[in-house]
């Protein structure tokens, strides 16, 4: 299989869990979200050709995207830091289905960068051994976080329903 | 923990009503291969740029308007040398940053990053202003021997153009290191976010 085919494969595969890793990391911001989605699977094109088949597709994608999400929010940093306010009326004025994930993409926003990301990746089921391998850290201390984020998370929709 | 599971199911759900992409994979391609080619231009621009300057200016200095005092000639030499350290250091960060993978974990890659930073912060306040001052110092050991051929107000003119020159180079390299710097500040702080259970 050549590398267009397969890039083609993965975009239509992966595009999805991509777009909304963006979106839950913007924040809901629909034409940020795209455009890091872009950037992402642009970056996904310029090193697939050093893919070693050293990890899945899936994991390689998400350690992509993680690093360009983190490397977009140092290259605009003001433009990111929507205040979750504007979030929320935009999401208000928006589609139905967006109306629908507001409380979700609002919860997600308060969290840190890192939390942020952690979670949603325990939102997309991916196991702790796998969320270990993306982001490289210690299995141990990633459950501990996983269970305080869990709490923080908790607390927070509990906030927002009050 | 039912509100975690509701939201575990918002979020698969949502997958179906998600916002299509704007573009298709061959229009992304297509992009990246632009991005490729420009992020080549970027990172040899600067090198190929100072080394054609560092040409020019050698070629000028020997061939075109050589000069007989040695004072000038040592001039010639710091500034040159200014410019060849700065080549080298430009070259060295060049290799540094090529280190820097999007392939890699989370935790290498910001590690790597801050790596990168801090070697930047070094050559900000180490090696950029040595590379200022032998420049500024090797131009103004010219000036005794140039006064000799050019008329005052012409000289006046180049003395004061060179400041202007400097002035904003030295505003831009602090407005980048700035910035540099706050990256390095950020990263240090998602390293100690990622590393804390």
């Amino acid at each position: 299989m050549n590398l267009t085919t397969t890039f083609e494969e993965l975009h239509k595969q992966y595009q999805p869990m991509v777009m909304q890793l963006c979106l839950g990391f913007v924040k809901g911001e629909i034409d940020q979200a795209k455009d890091l989605s872009q950037e992402i699977f642009i970056n996904v094109w310029n090193a697939l050709g050093k893919f070693e088949g050293k990890s899945s597709y899936k994991t390689w994608i998400y350690r992509i995207s993680i690093n360009t999400c983190l490397l977009h929010i140092r290259k605009h940093k003001k433009a990111i830091n929507i205040p979750l306010e504007k979030v929320s009326v935009e999401l208000q004025n928006s589609t139905e289905v967006d109306k629908n994930y507001a409380s979700l993409y609002q919860a997600i926003g308060k969290l840190g960068e890192i939390d942020r990301l952690t979670i949603m990746l325990v939102l997309d089921e991916l196991s702790y051994d796998e969320i270990a391998e993306i982001m490289g850290v210690n299995p141990t201390n990633l459950r501990v976080k996983i269970h305080r984020i869990k709490k923080k998370l908790k607390e927070l929709l509990q906030d927002e329903r009050a | 923990m039912k509100e975690l599971d509701d939201l575990k199911n918002k979020w698969q759900s949502g997958k179906k009503d998600l916002p299509s992409m704007p573009i298709n994979s061959q229009e992304l391609i297509k992009k990246a291969q632009k991005k490729k080619k420009a992020s080549v231009l970027a990172h040899y621009g600067t090198i190929t740029i100072l080394s054609i300057t560092l040409i020019v200016l050698i070629l000028f200095f020997t061939k075109v308007a050589v000069f007989q005092e040695t004072l000038s000639h040592i001039g010639v030499a710091l500034m040159a040398g200014g410019l060849a350290l700065r080549i080298i250091v430009e070259a060295y960060s060049l290799v540094k940053a090529k280190r820097i993978s999007l392939e890699q974990t989370t935790i290498e890659n910001t590690e790597l990053n801050i790596h990168f930073y801090n070697f930047r912060k070094k050559i900000h306040s180490t090696f950029t202003i040595i590379i200022f001052a032998l420049y500024i110092i090797g131009f103004y050991m010219l000036t005794p021997e140039f006064s000799q051929y050019i008329e005052f107000n012409w000289m006046l003119l180049m003395d004061g153009s060179f400041v202007i020159i400097m002035l904003v180079l030295i505003w831009i390299i602090r407005k980048s290191t700035r910035e540099e710097l706050q990256h390095l500040k950020d990263l240090i702080e998602l390293k100690q976010n990622l590393k804390e259970a």
